[in-house]
């Protein structure tokens, strides 16, 4: 079995650069199927630039990536059908409600399941005739999550999907996130700053730094404040090596 | 195309509110043009019309509206993201758009006619939308591919900027760009007008290198999170390659214009006049597409110059016998039809003068044909031709020119230009619909008022003729009147079965013919203007033609193409031996024979043996 078949997304030597700044540098990375990674890392440390890479929206300038065995940027169209994607605010058109939404991506989708739309709306309790203009900013995340999670994607990439909401909002949507990752074995690539949330959901945690990978930790346990320990020793190893 | 169908619901929902507003507005505009123009003078189609102008506007503002949101909305709302996340790409979402447009567009003019016919409805004149949208066919034309071409330049602009109102301001400025080489290179040589097909194509060119630039800038340069930029400096390419190859064509256009000659396949005589004199002829040739010049054809040594610069022409034979040439210029701003003189006494071209600039030095008189005579100053030079005057009429703007019997001419002043000068003297003539004059052809006196119908409604007419001063047939609102020149009150003279009276031009004996319609049929009546008898004639009259020694008509059948010798007296056509189409030279018939155009060539033809001879070029 190759590489491709044993991990979800398989990064190598990625390089990325707007004008002279260097977002990604030589980033190797490697996500298996079914797992859940968190990407950690300060802000502007190339997280974004990531997602973008693998959705096939930004073609790299060196590297190669691979995700579930397509490339993105020559097979992005057969690749975006398979991914489920969650912005870090919603940036749907803002006069579409939930079913809207659903409509729209029910046409993009070969594996969208209506009745799963249906049923997440309910679980977390997503207004129907409101418009995303409309509703609140984690109404808005839990239609963008349900929107995602309803075409029963491969893999699942969160982009600072918690960032900006209120602890109960926020909590609201963890769970539904957590739900849908223990019930059905989803590889999902997530981005946060929140170290509860990674050691809650994560399988592995990777801190990113300067576009590249400096620290991985496997989370065995929920232990946010370990983490913490660790991730903060590795971004101060980075910085001294500077 | 459940994806195509999706992403055009998604627009309608984009642009909805905009596409509502309007529809609810547009009533309301057709309404108040209406009944602005609420005038018992005016006649329905004249009503209609300002009325129907609210189609093109209407379309205009859809364009603009939508034209200008397409994309520009899309960055204004942060849903590029969005959109491109969508498996397919930008690829589908720009189709739908081009397809929203076209639809939107399309929904407007039908929308809009619907509008028209409701409101015009209301007061029983659906009948005169029709013939006001008919009168304006060309009109259309232009305001469709202006509609078009504009709204995807928008389009396309809204790509690379923000704000849908800085596509307008943009797109007007690219086009404005595009547009700047034929600019300068109409400025380097005047005679580059770009003919209407030529229109029509960089039109088409126009909206085509749009949607290709659109292409390149949305699909491929918003691609892969590429920027404004990227998307802009793609279609400018495109614009750019747009834009040299209207250059180069133009450039070749005014190479054309500048070389004239006779070996070049489409070179072409149009029409020819003999001076004075019978040794010198004013030819006009040209090249299909390009500019006229005006030839003086030496038909002694066979050598030719040319007349005035390129693109002068010549008129009435009646001009262009005394060697007059005529072209326009920027005079004071103005521009202005000059005239110049060939004298074929010299073989010269003896002088340029302004033909409606009011000066001392074109004091110059022409009366038409039907008087038989031809009165022309030029300051100390005079000539004429026939009997010397008593008094003379000229087309001279800001009035009209009297000259009594000792030669002086008396320059009588009239707010607005003399118009519509006609044989036998009577003339209708205005300064715009509000100030309305008349002068009597018979004692040169000006009224200063229109006859008016039983209704009280001004007749803009013109006199067929008349030997009685007292009384005037006038050809007006597709009918005859007679006028009374007393009151200068008008009634309507019917001839039976005919309908829509129309284009009145002289015949021998001092008779009129007339286009007019009876069942259904388009027909010419030959009318006497002293009793108002008509009958139907018998020959097509499509053009009078020249008058032979013998009274008979050298005239063109069009419907059969050939010339043809018609006796007007006794009805007979006479179809030309040994040639169909050829264009006789007034002035020049010796007996059977005379000088014709034909081709490239100048020829002597004989109407009774049906022969030919190349007179020029030698």
């Amino acid at each position: 079995m190759s590489n491709h078949a044993k991990n979800a997304i398989e990064i190598r030597g990625l390089k990325r650069s707007f004008w002279r700044k260097t977002v990604l540098d030589g980033l190797d990375m490697a996500v298996p199927h079914g797992e859940t990674h968190v990407l950690l890392g300060r802000n502007g440390a190339g997280k974004s630039t990531l997602f973008k890479v693998l959705l096939g929206a930004l073609a790299p300038h060196a590297g190669a990536v691979s995700v579930l065995g397509l490339d993105p940027l020559r097979q992005g169209h057969l690749l975006r059908a398979r991914i489920g994607y969650v912005p870090t605010t919603p940036d749907a058109y803002r006069w579409m409600t939930y079913p809207d939404l659903c409509r729209f991506l029910a046409a993009y989708y070969p594996t969208w399941n209506p009745g799963r739309a249906r049923d997440l709306a309910e679980q977390l309790d997503i207004p129907q005739r409101t418009s995303l203009k409309s509703m609140s900013r984690g109404e808005g995340m839990k239609a963008m999550l349900a929107a995602a999670l309803a075409s029963d994607p491969e893999l699942l990439l969160l982009d600072e999907p918690f960032a900006g909401l209120d602890p109960i909002v926020r909590e609201e949507v963890l769970r539904g996130v957590i739900t849908h990752l223990k019930n059905e074995r989803r590889t999902v690539l997530c981005t946060t700053h929140d170290l509860d949330v990674a050691a809650r959901i994560a399988d592995r945690v990777v801190y990113l730094e300067g576009g590249r990978i400096v620290k991985e930790a496997v989370v065995e346990e929920a232990r946010p404040d370990t983490l913490r320990e660790e991730l903060v020793g590795a971004a101060a190893g980075v910085g001294e090596e500077r | 195309m459940k994806r195509l169908t999706t992403l055009f619901w998604k627009e309608w929902r984009d642009h909805r509110a905009a596409l509502i507003a309007l529809a609810i507005t547009a009533p309301v505009l057709v309404l108040a043009a209406f009944l602005a123009f609420d005038d018992h003078l005016i006649q329905d189609a004249e009503r209609t019309e300002p009325s129907v102008l609210f189609l093109p506007f209407l379309v205009l503002m859809v364009v603009i509206a939508v034209g200008s949101e397409l994309f520009a909305g899309e960055s204004r709302r942060d849903t590029l993201s969005f959109l491109s996340r969508m498996p397919d790409g930008l690829g589908r979402p720009l189709l739908a758009k081009m397809l929203f447009y076209v639809a939107a567009s399309l929904g407007a003019v039908l929308y809009g006619c619907l509008v028209l016919l409701l409101v015009h409805a209301l007061y029983g004149h659906t009948g005169a939308v029709w013939t006001a949208i008919g009168s304006n066919y060309h009109g259309w034309q232009v305001y469709a591919l202006v509609a078009i071409a504009g709204g995807v330049w928008i389009t396309l602009v809204s790509c690379w900027v923000p704000r849908g109102g800085g596509a307008i301001l943009g797109g007007a400025l690219l086009l404005g760009f595009v547009a700047l080489p034929l600019f300068l290179l109409h400025r380097m040589e005047k005679h580059f007008m770009p003919t209407k097909p030529e229109v029509i194509s960089l039109g088409i060119a126009a909206t085509v290198t749009a949607l290709i630039a659109l292409y390149m800038s949305f699909g491929i340069g918003r691609r892969h999170g590429r920027g404004v930029w990227s998307s802009a400096w793609r279609g400018l390419a495109v614009v750019g390659a747009l834009m040299l190859g209207t250059t180069a064509f133009g450039l070749e256009r005014v190479h054309d214009i500048r070389t004239l000659s006779m070996d070049e396949p489409d070179f072409t005589i149009y029409n020819a006049s003999a001076l004075k004199g019978g040794r010198w002829l004013l030819v006009s040739v040209g090249e299909f597409k390009g500019p006229g010049r005006i030839w003086a054809v030496d038909l002694q040594t066979g050598d030719h110059q040319q007349v005035g610069p390129t693109g002068a022409t010549t008129m009435a034979s009646t001009y262009s016998r005394l060697g007059q040439v005529w072209f326009h210029e920027k005079v004071d701003g103005r521009r202005v039809r000059i005239s110049t003189w060939f004298d074929a006494a010299t073989g010269k071209v003896i002088k340029t003068l302004p033909w409606n600039v009011p000066s001392p030095e074109i004091d110059w008189i022409i009366e038409a044909e039907a008087r038989d005579r031809t009165i022309v100053r030029l300051g100390e030079r005079r000539a004429w031709t026939g009997r010397p005057p008593k008094n003379l009429i000229g087309n001279v703007a800001g009035g009209y020119v009297v000259e009594d019997e000792s030669g002086k001419p008396k320059r009588r002043a009239m707010p607005g230009q003399v118009t519509g000068t006609y044989p036998w003297g009577w003339s209708a003539s205005g300064n715009s619909n509000k100030v309305l004059y008349t002068v009597d052809p018979f004692t040169y006196t000006v009224r200063k008022q229109m006859p008016v119908d039983e209704a009280g409604r001004p007749l803009y007419g013109r006199a067929v003729a008349a030997k009685d001063p007292t009384r005037l047939l006038v050809q007006a609102r597709s009918a005859l009147y007679w006028v009374d020149m007393e009151t200068v009150k008008a009634e309507q003279h019917r001839i039976k079965g005919v309908s829509r009276i129309n284009s009145p031009y002289p015949i021998a004996d001092r008779r009129v013919v007339l286009g007019g319609m009876r069942n259904g049929k388009a027909v010419r009546l030959i009318v006497d203007p002293n009793t108002g008898d008509a009958e139907i004639a018998k020959h097509p009259y499509h053009r009078a033609g020249i008058r032979m020694p013998d009274g008979r008509l050298f005239t063109f059948n069009f419907k059969k193409r050939r010339n043809e010798i018609y006796d007007e007296r006794t009805g007979e056509a006479t179809p030309l031996k040994g040639v169909d189409m050829i264009w006789p030279i007034g002035f020049t018939i010796e007996g059977s024979r005379f000088l014709a155009c034909r081709g490239k060539k100048i020829v002597r033809y004989d109407m009774d043996t049906g022969e030919m001879e190349t007179v020029w070029p030698r």
